[in-house]
């Protein structure tokens, strides 16, 4: 198989996960044994000795030690003399991230022997990868499966492309054939995953690095990156580049060299760790070095490496409000503070913009929401909204003096269409009578303004609230709204 | 599941009625029971069903909750109406009062002047009702005032429905006249109301005049514009 476009693929020095890919869209396994040649199999305690060497981390996000994460797989299954499943969480829900769908489509293999690796070690009864649904990367992993005839043993798992999605125990409900939505309890995965079974799950780069690592060993491993955060990571540049791509950079590299590499203007700032995730001053940007410590330093974060340069033409708070609207949306519903702290704190960001509301309005809503959730859906939004405030503190006071920056709002923060709802609701001014309806019918998606008439979401309307529009269309007492479809 | 128990319930019903004595005499008088009132009752519900019409728009007493939840009422009511009228029809066709056509169309086959007015009342309602039901295509057409100019000739229905509840059938005891009179002064009423609040929507609704001094401009329009030293990458031309 052979993807018709494949994200692009850069590196900062000598390349390790993308070795290869210079050259070809995909790494079919003939070649991709040319650069990677097959590991010998290791037992649990070098697998373990090997990652603590090197301290490799989770690479999803949460950073957390994966030598810790096996070693608390392995000590359950002995304990309870249970089988093993191995996870490979590839689902990605974060819009703005490319790398674990970068790996799958262009060196599956890699992360297939990631998983072997650790599958081998701990006598794992299956390999289950998830993937996003109907994405190339489910078609080009299943190849990836066949071509090595890994059918019986591998399974791949289309899982719905949310946001939330990418949460572990999200990931262990969907490929348990539940909703994939977070877990309200059930503990950890190491001692309770798939079926009941300890669980090991990683992210896909977790498992192309373990690949990695065993290939060059500890010590080649670490010939590369900053004191204490060895080897590389993969990061998605996006936002204002000119060129984006997946680069691959060893730590310690300044961030200024990998946005230059992508032709990235930073503007008004970049937001790093993704959509729960913090954004950098330009200051920090310029100076700040590629690592989680560093990062972490200047209050940013590296999370699942995602790297979101705004450049300056579009208004900074205008894209804070389209993220934050899109994250509210995102909730699973499951948890109330979540389900409707977010789109209070959506609007109220959305009223600072206007110039109508008041910052501290936005933070007490933010109070009343984070860490009242079963996943870190609202700690993350409420993080992103709260440093979106601080870095652009100027543009903020603007706003609030002037209703306006006077910038665009270009859309430089990508956020998925919405299942292709392209649907929109107009009024027919001439016939509105500002009874009001609509805004009751549809509270998500209409307000009133002062005059009592109706002001309607600048978005198509999401599908899920498609029901409540067309309700709202033939309930209007004036006949003045109709729904629109460009199709 | 609720489809299968109403199925079972209608089944074991009709085994009663046909198989026992008493269940036949229920049906019997059930079936007395609505010849002799489905029309008042589909009367009643449509009448009701047109003074929340009425009332559906009305701002000044009612909130925007109450009048979502009145037009669901009205919308309601008026399937009740329906129901009973259709009963009501099919029930005089049944006892040979009318013939099938002349339910539908009005004074065919010999039936009196009272029963065509009937038949020219459901037609009408018929059409209401459809309207009704399609209001939102109606929204989304280019002419969503067809819906208002079709849905509104129950107005007419109405008093030719009146015709036909006193003079088609039996002689009306006191206390029906009664309530026909109330259905009346109630629906005057609910529409005097509308007519009031809408006229007065109208006088509202001039223009507002706007004084302009000398004296206004203080700010230049170009402060919304304003440049700030540290974006020049923005593009400004």
């Amino acid at each position: 198989m052979i993807p018709y476009r494949v994200p692009d693929v850069r590196s900062v020095g000598e390349p390790r996960l993308t070795a290869g890919l210079d050259r070809v869209r995909r790494l079919d396994y003939a070649a991709h044994r040319d650069v990677h040649p097959e590991a010998a199999s290791h037992d649990v305690e070098t697998l373990i000795s090997l990652a603590e060497a090197v301290d490799l981390r989770g690479r999803g996000g949460a950073a957390f030690p994966f030598a810790r994460k096996l070693g608390a797989v392995a000590r359950t299954a002995r304990s309870k003399k249970a089988e093993v499943v191995v996870v490979v969480n590839a689902t990605e829900g974060e819009p703005a991230s490319a790398k674990d769908k970068m790996l799958l489509l262009r060196t599956p293999h890699l992360v297939l022997d990631g998983a072997m690796l650790a599958a081998d070690a701990l006598d794992a009864v299956e390999i289950v990868i998830g993937v996003a649904e109907g994405h190339v990367a489910e078609q080009s992993m299943l190849a990836a499966v066949e071509e090595r005839g890994l059918g019986e043993y591998v399974r791949v798992v289309g899982l719905p492309e949310k946001f939330v999605t990418g949460e572990g125990g999200s990931v262990v409900n969907g490929v348990s054939g539940r909703d994939a939505v977070p877990r309200g309890r059930g503990g950890r995965t190491s001692d309770s995953g798939v079926r009941g079974l300890p669980t090991l799950l990683s992210n896909a780069e977790t498992y192309a690095q373990l690949a990695v690592l065993t290939g060059l060993g500890a010590t080649g491993y670490a010939e590369l990156g900053a004191p204490g955060e060895a080897g590389t990571v993969l990061l998605t540049v996006g936002g204002s580049s000119m060129r984006p791509a997946v680069v691959e950079t060893p730590t310690g590299v300044p961030l200024a060299a990998v946005l230059d590499l992508c032709g990235a203007a930073v503007g008004d700032g970049v937001l790093v760790g993704g959509y729960h995730g913090r954004w950098l001053t330009p200051v920090d940007a310029a100076s700040v070095p590629v690592s989680r410590k560093s990062l972490a330093d200047v209050g940013g974060v590296l999370g699942a490496g995602i790297v979101l340069p705004l450049g300056g033409e579009s208004c900074p708070l205008g894209e804070a409000v389209r993220v934050t609207s899109y994250l509210a949306e995102q909730s699973s519903g499951q948890c109330g503070p979540c389900r409707l702290g977010l789109p209070d704190i959506a609007h109220l960001l959305k009223d600072v913009a206007d110039g109508s509301g008041t910052v501290e309005a936005v933070r007490w809503a933010v109070v009343g929401t984070r860490g009242r959730g079963a996943c870190s859906h609202p700690d993350g939004t409420s993080r992103f909204v709260l440093s979106a405030l601080d870095t652009f503190a100027d543009d903020v006071a603007e706003h609030l003096r002037e209703g306006t920056c006077g910038r665009p709002v270009y859309g430089i923060l990508p956020i998925p269409a919405d299942e292709g709802s392209q649907v929109r609701l107009l009024v027919d001014w001439t016939r509105c009578q500002g009874h009001g309806l609509c805004s009751k019918i549809l509270t998500d998606h209409v307000n009133l303004d002062a005059h009592g008439y109706p002001v309607i979401a600048d978005s198509p309307v999401p599908t899920s609230l498609r029901a409540q529009a067309q309700r709202a269309v033939e309930m209007c007492p004036a006949l003045a709204l109709r729904l629109d479809d460009p199709k | 599941m609720v489809s299968l128990v109403v199925v079972a319930g209608t089944v074991t019903m009709a085994m009663l009625a046909l198989t026992t004595g008493w269940g036949a005499a229920a049906v019997a008088s059930a079936r007395g029971f609505l010849d002799f009132y489905s029309g008042v009752f589909a009367l009643l519900g449509l009448t009701g069903t047109v003074i929340l019409g009425v009332v559906t728009t009305e701002r000044t007493l009612l909130s925007i909750d109450h009048r979502i939840l009145s037009q669901r009422v009205h919308r309601a009511t008026a399937l009740a109406g329906m129901g009973f009228l259709v009963t009501h029809v099919a029930l005089k066709i049944d006892s040979g009062l009318v013939g099938a056509a002349g339910a539908i169309i009005p004074f065919a086959g010999g039936a009196g002047l009272f029963v065509g007015l009937g038949a020219i009342a459901g037609d009408i309602m018929l059409l209401v009702l459809l309207t009704g039901l399609l209001r939102g295509k109606f929204a989304q057409s280019a002419r969503p005032w067809m819906w208002r100019a079709l849905h509104d000739s129950a107005y007419l229905a109405w008093p030719v429905s009146i015709l036909h509840g006193l003079f088609s059938g039996r002689p009306p005891a006191t206390w029906v006249v009664w309530s026909y009179v109330l259905a009346l002064v109630g629906v005057g009423v609910a529409l005097s109301f509308r007519l009031a609040a809408t006229s007065k929507a109208r006088e509202t609704a001039v223009t507002p005049k706007v004084e302009v001094t000398e004296k206004a401009a203080a700010e230049p329009l170009a402060r919304v514009y304003n440049l700030r030293s540290n974006t020049e990458t923005r593009r400004t031309g």
